[in-house]
């Protein structure tokens, strides 16, 4: 049992709480702390270097904020530690320790100091942000579209439209984003930047790329069965690689329209990969290569076969509009949208299915 | 006439009852507050284990990249029923059931203010839990536990009885919100004022009051997707007059908050157990029960931080990531004090006092973890990937878990009037503890470095520590088994506790253990607050009624 100290053993100064083993241990940690916070800030070596501009401003942030997050860190537990290895009750010993209630000075000391830090982390917080998303009058434009699952990008200054993004290096780029059925989000974990994709609303982020490579280009808000399959790749490159692109691509453009009238085939491959099928099926003709669902590459032989009665044409049309009608052993239901009979105009879907009952 | 009290106090007939001395007491509508809170705390459990059950499923095929045996849909209804489980049916009624307990007691109370509604509460959240489980069988929610149309208005009809499910337990938890303010306010002992509050008391009012302001907009949110869904309401398509932002805007309206309904009673808690096993008064009393409720006030003020990445308008993303800021203060003032009252003192390291200290450690983690959050460029990159889920595991789990693990071995001896076994709780804490940190430390760097949250399936480069984390998640899960073992076998074989086994001030030791159903037969008279210690000496007050009486646990 504890024996009651007088009520005036408030005023007792007690030798076992801050003596000087106690400062010196509390000065020791501080030390530590901030060494520590220094080094993590100097290092920051949770990050790879970022490739884009506004990557930079960001990491630098981070820097600053791990610095002292560290420092914090190493504080709380070092005075943790301390108090655990140095405050444990002697086995023999009953007694209470000393009756300390509070000290002002001290209680305004940690709630003002944290407040300090809070604004300069605010403040420069704020300035980053101006800086990542200061518009640019020489951007070029991109058009991003999300849909479940895969991305489209449109170059309205050169009217081409792909699958996989390219940017030449060190000339800021917009990016103005819509979704075509749920919610997305566009990120590039090697340039820091992430944005929602909406249905309703265009939204928009900047980018300039400061690194020539090729990086992931990730969905970051569940959109649905496959959404971890919905990714594409971005590459940076140099101006004159990324105008050499440009032109193979509007040389595609032009070819697929020419050879639209002689190849019957080339408006189905073009609906099929703007319709993002590529993302999630293979298929040899139209250079896919998507992990989720069936492979394509001889549904036209196969389609006849899959339910019996049913002719291939209309095995194939009823897959695309009503996917969960015949779901393939193997995989599951409820992956594939079912809203394409809505999204993909008669006329392609049409030619979608011409062009799938072609692949033998 | 104490003993009279004590006789008319127990009421065994039929399906209304007062009082718990058989095991049938526990199974019907009980309107004794400590039944309630046994009830409450043992249906939670149960929660907990479902939901860590599918938390491991998804672990295992997290395990390597590809899909191994649950990809899709599947692994997406694994953790929208695994986010709000753990959330709606563990951590808050866990929490509830713990201070349905002890709050009534620590007042000096012998009852809440309103114990048929009490009993209602409970009786409401078991068709929400019901229906929850239900909604995984009819092809389950599938769109996380943020719910975000319009994905949320495709998916199939387990996403309506989720809507519905949680509109039970909303209201539940509205009307025990209810009950504790006018229990707090109204029936504390004679002397004790709002200073002379145990802190834990000071935690349930700044909790009610987040629930009371903010359910009601979850509940709202929820009968628009409800009617949207059924009906074809345009609450939240775009294009046709609705907005899939006002979701997010109402949903994290409450939503955020709730991390404050899920964090303050685990403060109370900790601000109980610290000061007793540090032989020290609570350092900094006022500033700790003033800082719950500046929570509770900037609580309400931060919620568009979870949509700094959306299409929200650009400029309203920096009041809001100062207010985020902000709230890093009064917690921080809280981590302090709990430092200042353990230094100097002379520790006892229990099992509660070790999940204590295991609280503040980990505790700051996730608070650091938020700050960077809170900031607007960072969380651009870091917003929806596994940094997240490593924050909210390090806040909700390093966090309210450890605290409640906390409260059910320090309110242990008085719950059941038997102890626990130290050894069990010690193998149970360590297990946790590493556990824990090998499970969701490495996800902070997963996350910085690019896999996003949600996801079957990664890119490769994310093997090593995935797998490191789905292996420290086995250890975390096989932490339960000493834990159980304990809370069942030393309801039989631990030592008896007596009245208060850890001398403690706070009036729930005074009574015996278990306390008698009419909890006080002579009112307590309060003379100061409960964290006197090395000021007075512990005296046992006169306890009337002799032990037989029932309690949890038989």
């Amino acid at each position: 049992m504890s024996h009651g100290i007088s009520h005036n053993g408030e005023h007792e100064t007690s030798p076992s709480t801050f003596d000087n083993t106690g400062k010196l241990a509390a000065i020791l940690i501080g030390v530590i702390s901030a060494v520590a916070g220094l080094l993590m800030y100097w290092f920051n070596p949770l990050l790879n270097n970022a490739a884009s501009l506004q990557g930079t401003y960001i990491d630098d942030l981070f820097g600053v904020a791990m610095g002292i997050g560290t420092a914090v860190f190493f504080m709380v537990q070092g005075l943790l530690l301390y108090s655990i290895i140095r405050f444990h009750r002697q086995a023999d010993d009953d007694e209470d320790g000393p009756p300390i209630r509070g000290n002002t000075k001290l209680e305004i000391v940690w709630t003002v100091v944290p407040a300090l830090v809070i604004i300069f982390l605010g403040i420069l917080s704020y300035q980053v942000l101006v800086a990542a998303e200061r518009p640019d009058p020489d951007e070029l434009i991109v058009e991003v579209r999300g849909f479940q699952y895969a991305w489209q990008f449109y170059y309205p200054d050169y009217d081409i439209t792909t699958s996989e993004m390219h940017l030449p290096v060190d000339r800021p780029a917009r990016l103005k984003l819509r979704s075509n059925d749920v919610i997305h989000a566009f990120w590039v974990p090697a340039f820091r930047i992430k944005k929602d994709v909406m249905p309703d609303r265009v939204t928009e982020t900047f980018i300039t790329p400061i690194e020539e490579g090729t990086y992931p280009i990730v969905c970051a808000e569940l959109c649905g069965a496959a959404h971890s399959a919905m990714r594409s790749q971005v590459v940076v490159e140099s101006d004159s690689s990324f105008k050499q692109w440009v032109s193979g691509q509007g040389a595609a453009v032009a070819r697929a329209s020419e050879a639209a009238e002689t190849d019957p085939m080339a408006q189905g491959r073009q609906v099929f990969n703007q319709n993002g099928c590529n993302a999630c099926h293979v298929l040899a003709d139209a250079g896919a290569v998507g992990q989720v669902g069936p492979t394509l590459n001889n549904i036209g032989a196969e389609a006849g076969a899959m339910v019996p009665g049913q002719a291939p044409e209309d095995y194939i049309h009823a897959a695309i509009v009503d996917p969960n009608k015949f779901v393939v052993e193997g995989y599951p239901a409820n992956v594939m949208p079912s809203n394409y009979g809505t999204t993909i105009s008669e006329a392609d879907l049409k030619a979608l299915v011409d062009y799938l009952m072609a692949q033998k | 006439m104490e003993a009279t009290i004590e006789a008319n106090a127990y009421d065994n007939r039929g399906w209304i009852r007062h009082g718990g001395r058989k095991l049938s007491d526990y199974f019907v509508f009980n309107t004794d507050h400590k039944v309630i809170g046994i009830q409450y705390m043992v249906v939670a459990f149960i929660f907990f284990i479902i939901g860590g059950l599918l938390a491991e499923t998804m672990r295992t095929e997290l395990a390597a990249p590809g899909t191994q045996f649950v990809g899709g849909s599947s692994y997406n209804q694994l953790f929208t029923l695994h986010g709000t489980i753990m959330i709606f049916l563990w951590i808050i009624p866990a929490f509830v059931g713990l201070a349905n307990y002890a709050v009534p007691l620590m007042l000096g109370a012998n009852d809440m203010a309103f114990p048929k509604l009490n009993a209602f509460s409970f009786w409401l959240t078991i068709p929400g839990a019901i229906l929850l489980i239900a909604s995984f069988f009819v092809g389950g929610a599938e769109s996380g536990w943020t719910a975000y149309p319009p994905l949320s208005l495709q998916t199939p009809a387990g996403q309506t009885l989720w809507a519905i499910a949680l509109q039970f337990i909303g209201f539940a938890s509205i009307f025990s919100a209810i009950n504790f303010l006018v229990t707090i306010f109204n029936m504390r002992a004679p002397g004790m004022t709002l200073m002379r509050m145990p802190l834990l008391a000071w935690s349930m009012i700044a909790t009610s009051i987040i629930i009371i302001l903010g359910t009601p907009v979850l509940s709202a949110a929820l009968a628009m997707l409800t009617v949207e869904r059924l009906l074809g309401a345009n609450f939240f398509s775009g294009g046709v007059g609705g907005d899939p932002l006002m979701w997010q805007n109402l949903f994290w309206f409450y939503s955020h908050p709730a991390v404050y309904i899920m964090i303050l009673p685990g403060f109370g808690i900790i601000s109980e157990v610290i000061p007793v096993f540090s032989r020290k008064p609570i350092f900094g009393y006022k500033l700790i029960a003033f800082s719950s409720l500046a929570i509770a006030i900037f609580g309400f003020l931060v919620w568009a931080h979870h949509m700094f990445t959306s299409g929200m308008d650009p400029f309203l993303r920096v009041p809001f990531m100062i207010t985020s800021m902000i709230i890093a203060v009064p917690t921080g003032v809280k981590i302090f004090s709990w430092l200042a009252t353990i230094w100097g003192g002379k520790l006892r390291f229990t099992t509660p006092m070790m999940f204590a200290l295991a609280f503040i450690s980990m505790f700051v983690i996730g608070g650091i973890s938020g700050v960077f959050l809170a900031s607007v460029p960072i969380d651009i990159h870091v917003q929806d990937t596994y940094f997240v889920v490593a924050h909210l595991h390090y806040v909700l789990f390093g966090g309210s878990v450890m605290a409640i693990y906390a409260g059910v071995y320090f309110w242990y001896p008085k719950i059941t009037g038997r102890m626990y076994s130290e050894r069990m709780g010690k193998l149970h804490f360590w297990m946790n503890f590493i556990g824990f940190n090998i499970t969701f430390l490495p996800q902070h760097v997963l996350g910085l470095q690019g896999m996003p949250r949600r996801v079957a399936d990664y890119a490769p480069e994310f093997m090593l520590w995935n797998l490191v984390s789905t292996l420290g998640s086995f250890l975390l899960a096989a932490s339960t088994l000493p834990f159980l073992w304990t809370a069942v076998a030393s309801l039989f074989k631990g030592k008896p506790a007596g009245n208060n086994p850890w001398r403690s001030l706070t009036l729930d030791w005074t009574v015996t253990s278990p306390p008698p159903i009419h909890n006080y037969p002579v009112p307590p008279v309060v003379t100061s607050d409960p964290y006197g210690y090395g000021e007075r000496t512990i005296v046992q007050p006169p306890v009337p009624v002799p032990a037989p009486s029932g309690g949890g646990g038989d």
